[in-house]
């Protein structure tokens, strides 16, 4: 199964996304570590400088010294030579004393090469020297003439003629401030160094708590994934326990490698077992099938058969479903095997089945007294033409034969005889026409009918040139319908508009489409007739319903039953509005596809 | 050549139809012979001098006028006789009956009929149309020479 969780870093793949996270902890830990190193290693370098620097000082200001102490002792070794010229030793000290300055000089000198100011004053200070080792040797000269109070004044003039206190004072001092200030530094720099230090290993501190947290939230991330991997593996296995429906994994060998209580229940076998311990496996092609599937990875799809299952060895009809499946832990691809017990529905199949064939023998059975039905009715009104014709036939050829002896009331009574056979005989042709319509085969075809109406209207207006009527008929669509049907409705239901408006002066009658729908046309003839209670509305287009007295409106009363009987065989509705003295509209509709017929 | 005088033969089992049938063909004045039978079977017998007609053999017809509903053999079933038989397959025949039938009309037309008049229920009317086809067939129509 594809991972569908989304990385942590877009754009990078899992695999790649751990090793640039090691990446960046590694160069983390070079960046931190190698920062301190080189931090450490500056500052302490600088310290050593500085140290180095202070020593320096520490040299010159010795140096100094000595020289300070070298030139004391000439002075002093003069002096002492002066007071008393025999002694060997004091000119020993002067001769020691007088060779050490210079080389200690040129010993400052060198040491101070890096500072102008006392370059200057060590220049002064061998200027002022100089002069008093040339004074002295002059006066130890007069000395040892002699001259003693020479070599007395000689001596007092270079002391005071050559002050070198002043320098020398100098020298230290600029040391000494030196030496302050390098101390100063080196103090500072320590300081910095041990700020930088804690700053660094605060860094230190901080990042290995972030690789700390991070390896722990790792491990917790993963603990979480871990259990929630089990909790699904535990739902699975739960769900395949607790399904009602029989499933097992096989081996192509038909062993059961694992199956769940279901199958278990219903076929007493158990993992570790086979197929082919269950007497209900006996089905060679299905079982062939099965052995098929892993090789040509064909599915068995909705495998319908009758097994005999479980100790009470009840039959049961089941669909076999078999899909191959590979299993994460073997090479060998399975075979995943579910069984639907469709028993319940083979049981409705059959019942629906043997309702259906009751239901068909009673339809026949219908249609058959239906057929009867049409046949008694038709021979019926067809036997009853003839006697009708032979009673109007022969009341004539009475009335032939009485010729002039006929009184008043035998030619009243001979008319009533034939009227009444009259009225009767076309009751039978209307019924005979009414019976055709439910019986004959529609021929559907496009039928216009606007001009339809309109020959209808011309052809009933043609025998009623006297009435004055308004005749408001609106655009009328094109239907698929079985025209000398639909020009049977227009008929009855125009002349029936003109029957019910016989006694306005001026009659309107109205023809009209209702609101169009997707699925049918709504027709309409509005009249400003006589109408009718609506009270007796369901009683107008039954065969025969009458509202109207015959005196009052001749007719049958079959005409609006025969509408009705071709709107509903055309799949269309009939229906009326009116009331009395109000006029009365009549509607049919017409489905749109005329594909039922 | 004078015109050879054929007989009419109506086949009609309803004794009232006939006798006003006959009236109608009587009042329209015409010379035929008019010979009624009152069913398919003696109207076969007539045609083919079987039966009672047996001993008195009779040229074709002007024209037979034949119902449709009657005992034993109907019209339908006396039309397709006449029409395989080939000494009468030329004989007009018009078939007079109540029925307006869809079924009736097709097999009758498919049999080859020359005519299928209903019989108007209305009386005057059904002598108007007896009248006319009498004279139609039996005096106007000219039937196949030789038969």
């Amino acid at each position: 199964m594809p991972d569908t969780r989304a990385s942590a870093l877009p754009g990078f793949p899992r695999w790649q996304e751990s090793s640039v996270r090691l990446i960046v902890i590694f160069l983390a830990l070079v960046l931190i570590v190698g920062l301190a190193w080189v931090i450490r290693s500056r500052i302490t370098n600088a310290t050593i400088e500085s140290m180095q620097w202070v020593s320096h000082t520490h040299e010159v200001k010795a140096t100094v010294f000595e020289l300070a102490a070298s030139l004391n002792e000439m002075e002093a070794a003069a002096f002492a030579a002066q007071s008393d010229p025999l002694s060997e030793q004091a000119a020993h000290r002067y001769g020691g004393a007088r060779a050490r300055y210079a080389p200690l000089l040129q010993k400052l000198r060198d040491l101070t090469r890096d500072n102008p100011e006392q370059q200057e004053r060590i220049g002064m200070l061998r200027v002022q020297a100089e002069g008093r080792v040339k004074l002295f040797d002059a006066a130890l000269m007069e000395r040892a003439a002699g001259r003693n109070t020479e070599a007395g004044q000689g001596l007092a003039a270079a002391v005071t003629r050559f002050p070198i206190d002043e320098v020398l004072k100098g020298l230290i001092d600029d040391e000494e401030h030196l030496v302050a200030a390098r101390q100063d530094v080196v103090e500072r720099r320590a300081a910095m160094g041990s700020w930088i230090i804690g700053a660094v290993s605060l860094i230190q501190l901080l990042l290995l708590a972030a690789i700390v947290w991070g390896s722990e939230n790792q491990l917790r991330r993963r603990l979480a994934a871990e259990a929630a991997a089990r909790q699904a593996v535990e739902r699975a296995q739960l769900i395949l326990a607790t399904v009602r429906e029989p499933i097992a994994v096989v081996t192509r060998d038909l062993g059961i490698l694992t199956c769940n209580q279901a199958f278990t229940d219903y076929y007493a076998v158990e993992h570790g077992g086979t197929l082919g311990d269950s007497p209900a496996w006996n089905d060679p092609v299905l079982l062939q099938r099965m052995r098929d599937v892993p090789l040509t990875r064909r599915e068995v799809w909705d495998y319908e058969l009758a097994q005999t299952v479980g100790s009470a060895e009840s039959m049961r009809h089941v669909v076999v479903n078999a899909r191959p499946m590979q299993l994460p832990d073997a090479d060998d691809t399975a075979i995943l095997l579910t069984i639907s017990d469709i028993t319940a529905r083979k049981q409705f199949e059959a019942q629906v089945l043997e309702l259906n064939r009751q239901l068909e023998g009673k339809v026949a059975q219908i249609s058959d007294s239906n057929r009867e039905l049409e046949a008694f009715s038709y021979s019926v009104s067809h036997d009853l033409r003839a006697p009708l014709r032979h009673i109007t036939g022969f009341a004539e050829k009475l009335q032939r034969h009485l010729g002039d002896d006929a009184d008043e009331d035998t030619r009243h009574y001979s008319e009533v005889v034939v009227n009444s056979s009259r009225r009767m005989s076309s009751l039978i042709e209307d019924l005979l026409t009414y019976s055709r319509l439910g019986r004959h085969a529609m021929r559907l075809r496009g039928v216009d009918m606007q001009s339809m109406v309109e020959e209808v209207r011309i052809a009933l207006t043609s025998s009623a040139e006297d009435r004055d009527i308004a005749w408001r008929i609106a655009p009328l669509p094109v239907v698929v319908a079985d025209e000398n049907m639909i020009r049977l409705v227009w008929q009855n239901l125009l002349d029936n508009a003109m029957k019910y408006t016989g006694s306005r002066e001026q009659a309107v009658i109205e023809v009209g489409l209702g609101e169009p729908t997707p699925l049918e046309f709504v027709f309409y003839v509005k009249d400003n007739g006589v109408g009718f209670d609506m009270a007796y509305a369901d009683k107008l287009f039954g065969v025969f319903q009458r509202l109207h007295k015959a005196s009052q409106f001749a007719g049958t009363g079959i005409g609006l039953a025969s509408v009705r009987r071709i709107v509903s065989r055309h799949g269309g509705r009939t229906w009326a509005e009116s009331a009395p003295g109000a006029g009365a509209t009549f509607f049919f509709s017409l489905p749109r596809s005329q594909t039922q017929a | 050549m004078i015109k050879e005088i054929r007989t009419i033969l109506l086949v009609e089992d309803s004794d009232a139809d006939a006798e006003m049938t006959i009236d109608a063909l009587r009042q329209a004045k015409l010379a035929n012979p008019i010979v009624h039978v009152e069913d398919g079977v003696e109207a076969l017998d007539y045609l083919f001098a079987r039966g009672d007609y047996a001993d008195q053999p009779n040229g074709s017809p002007a024209v037979v006028l034949l119902d449709i509903k009657m005992p034993r053999l109907d019209g339908i079933e006396v039309l397709r006789e006449i029409r395989n038989s080939e000494k009468f397959r030329h004989v007009p025949v018009v078939i007079l009956s109540s029925s307006r039938e869809e079924t009736d009309l097709a097999r009758s037309w498919d049999l080859g009929v020359n005519a299928y008049v209903v019989k108007p229920v209305n009386a005057s009317q059904f002598f108007e149309a007896v009248q006319t086809l009498g004279q139609f067939w039996a005096v106007m129509n000219e039937g196949r020479p030789g038969n």
